[in-house]
């Protein structure tokens, strides 16, 4: 894409969203973001961390809703703090809660939105139809919101979200509420609004599967720190795990094979071997025959994003 | 073709996403914009019929003393003045009170309840933006429902003359009292009421809050008017919100107030009135923009 920023500068040489030693304290004790340092591209960026992590406080800090306790945040070049109303013209929000007044029409509200991100109301209009089109909401636009189901909600609110074009677009739990077929639908519209439109998403979740089916890049957030930031085919590369399951002899096999080195995890009646780049395949081969073991299973596994994590607590449970 | 027709699905048409090549008209075209909304919105315009019923009924109301006297003069063969321009704002001062109480609570208050202030406050617009635009809206709406009668009256009474031309020369000066008097009016009501309205999201409240204080104070107003002396019952006076304005628009017009107004019995110079709405209207103002400063969203 070679969009000029609203500072003149090409977009893809600026980092979209860059933030140093950000601070959020509510009251004395609460720490919701604890000197958070992140820089964030194009693409489309899964902000994960569990509730409470700060996700939602980090966005609304970008947003200019909230004002950071110290700390500097940036996006697409512009302070947060003191240029908001300019950058925030180039920016969209879908919050996680509702909010939709229920007597206006989809289509008016929409309309309107536009018209306070600097969009001329003709082309506010056009614009209006034309993404709610996009979002997959036709005939029903001309009636009171008040009446819509949740997924068509959510619908209008990624509508009025987009409809001034924004270079960015932060989406705090957009499949909130919605059945497993709005989510599918959702997730799906998400992903074309960053492949098709070009446009740059931040989007926060606690659900990882949904993380990872829309997201190139992914930022672990966790008690207000940077736990991690990195493209989603490195998080997901570490994950390949080779799974073995043996007849008998199960314990004996695991030490044998830790012996030569393996990292080696147990879950039920499955022994998951970490595959960090190597192929042990004659190792684990010659490991099970040695033992006449009885070899029922042996397959390569892709963790999904939450065995992460969820070794990850399940550790934290083990130690604490 | 016909295979198309008949599929469930029909397909339309995608022409695919098209960015904005527009202007981007920023900040104060968000801040005009809401005002044109809100202003709309005052009136009900592209919202549910009932929010029309009440703000456009009570604006129709207030053309009622108005539209009497031209009907009067109308049929009357003398020159028959019964409302004088200075004392239309003591006809409609409570519908005016009823009009600020329904409207001011949608104006203001709608955006929280239905939780759309972050939309709001994530676009183009700053907070201070957001509330002048609200206030700009509501002062709007209530300088027409109290000032459009005044001018609708003049010029109807000078239809009504033999000599509309000189009748117009004779009462030309006045036009700036009725403006002036009624933007004081309005901005004074619209302040004070968007103050008392934005303290709660729930509109029964805001509407109780708002009625509550004019009556309350002006009743109270008048009460100490009438049992204190000196220099308390002078001063006492400038508790009631309405005698206030009543106060200002007397004095705007270089009129005297009736002989049973609380406004005789006090003895302020007309000058004094309107330094009050002033102050009235800075003190809302302030309390106003802190709300909204310290607003979480």
């Amino acid at each position: 894409m070679t969009a000029a920023s609203p500072n003149g500068v090409a977009i893809d040489a600026l980092p979209l969203i860059q933030t140093s030693g950000l601070t959020k304290r509510y009251g004395k004790n609460v720490l919701a973001l604890d000197t958070l340092d992140l820089l964030i591209g194009g693409g489309v960026t899964g902000l994960v961390g569990a509730n409470g992590a700060g996700k939602s406080t980090l966005i609304k800090i970008l947003l200019g809703l909230l004002a950071p306790t110290s700390g500097e945040a940036s996006i697409l070049g512009f302070d947060v703090r003191t240029q908001g109303t300019k950058l925030r013209q180039f920016v969209g929000y879908m919050p996680e809660h509702d909010c939709l007044p229920p007597d206006v029409t989809a289509t008016d509200f929409v309309a309107h939105m536009a018209q306070i991100s600097g969009i001329p109301r003709a082309a506010a209009r056009e614009r209006t139809a034309e993404v709610l089109r996009h979002v997959g909401l036709f005939e029903e636009r001309y009636r009171p919101m008040g009446g819509y189901s949740t997924g068509m909600k959510q619908r209008v609110k990624l509508a009025q979200a987009l409809v001034h074009d924004p270079r960015l677009l932060m989406l705090d739990e957009p499949t909130n509420g919605l059945d497993p077929a709005g989510r599918d639908d959702m997730l799906d519209l998400i992903r074309r609004v960053g492949a098709d439109f070009q446009i740059a998403i931040l989007m926060s979740s606690h659900l990882l599967g949904e993380i990872e089916r829309v997201c190139d890049y992914l930022v672990v957030i966790d008690g207000g720190r940077l736990v991690r930031s990195d493209t989603l085919s490195s998080f997901t590369g570490e994950m390949q795990v080779l799974t073995v399951e043996v007849e008998s002899r199960q314990d004996e096999l695991v030490a044998r094979l830790q012996a030569e080195g393996l990292q080696v995890a147990i879950e039920g009646r499955l022994i998951l071997i970490h595959l960090d780049g190597s192929a042990p395949y004659d190792l684990v081969r010659d490991a099970v025959v040695g033992l006449d073991a009885g070899l029922l299973r042996l397959e390569q596994r892709r963790h999904r994003l939450e065995d992460l994590f969820r070794s990850d607590e399940a550790e934290e449970a083990e130690s604490g | 073709m016909a295979e198309q027709a008949n599929s469930p699905t029909g397909s339309i048409y995608d022409l695919g996403y098209r960015p904005h090549e527009g202007e981007r008209l920023g900040r104060a075209y968000a801040t005009f914009a809401l005002f044109v909304y809100s202003l709309r919105g005052v009136f009900g315009l592209g919202r549910s019929a009932l929010s029309k019923v009440f703000s456009m009924g009570l604006a129709v109301v207030a053309l009622v003393p108005a539209a009497i006297q031209l009907g009067i003069a109308a049929i009357a063969p003398l020159e028959l003045e019964i409302i004088p321009p200075e004392e239309y704002f003591s006809f409609v001062q409570i519908v005016l009170a009823l009009f600020c109480a329904v409207v001011a609570p949608e104006i203001i208050g709608r955006d929280q309840r239905n939780r759309t202030l972050p939309l709001y406050f994530s676009r183009a617009l700053s907070r201070p933006d957001y509330v002048t635009s609200k206030l700009g809206a509501l002062a709007a709406g209530v300088f027409i429902v109290v000032g459009l009668p005044q001018v609708i009256l003049l010029l109807g009474s000078a239809v009504a003359t033999d000599d509309v031309v000189s009748y117009l020369g004779d009462n030309a000066g006045d036009l700036p009292p009725i403006l002036g008097g009624s933007l004081l009016v309005a901005v004074f009501f619209a302040t004070v009421s968007l103050t008392i309205a934005s303290q709660t999201p729930r509109r029964a409240f805001a509407t109780g809050g708002v009625l509550a204080y004019f009556v309350i104070f002006t009743i109270l107003g008048s009460i100490l008017v009438n049992t204190t002396s000196g220099t308390v019952q002078d001063y006492s006076v400038l508790i009631s919100p309405i005698d206030v304005l009543d106060g200002s628009v007397h004095w705007l017009f270089g009129a005297q107030p009736p002989s049973d107004s609380d406004l005789v019995h006090s003895g302020l110079a007309g000058g004094v009135y309107v330094l009050a709405a002033f102050a009235y209207i800075g003190a809302a103002l302030g309390l106003l923009f802190r709300r909204f400063m310290r607003l979480t969203v």
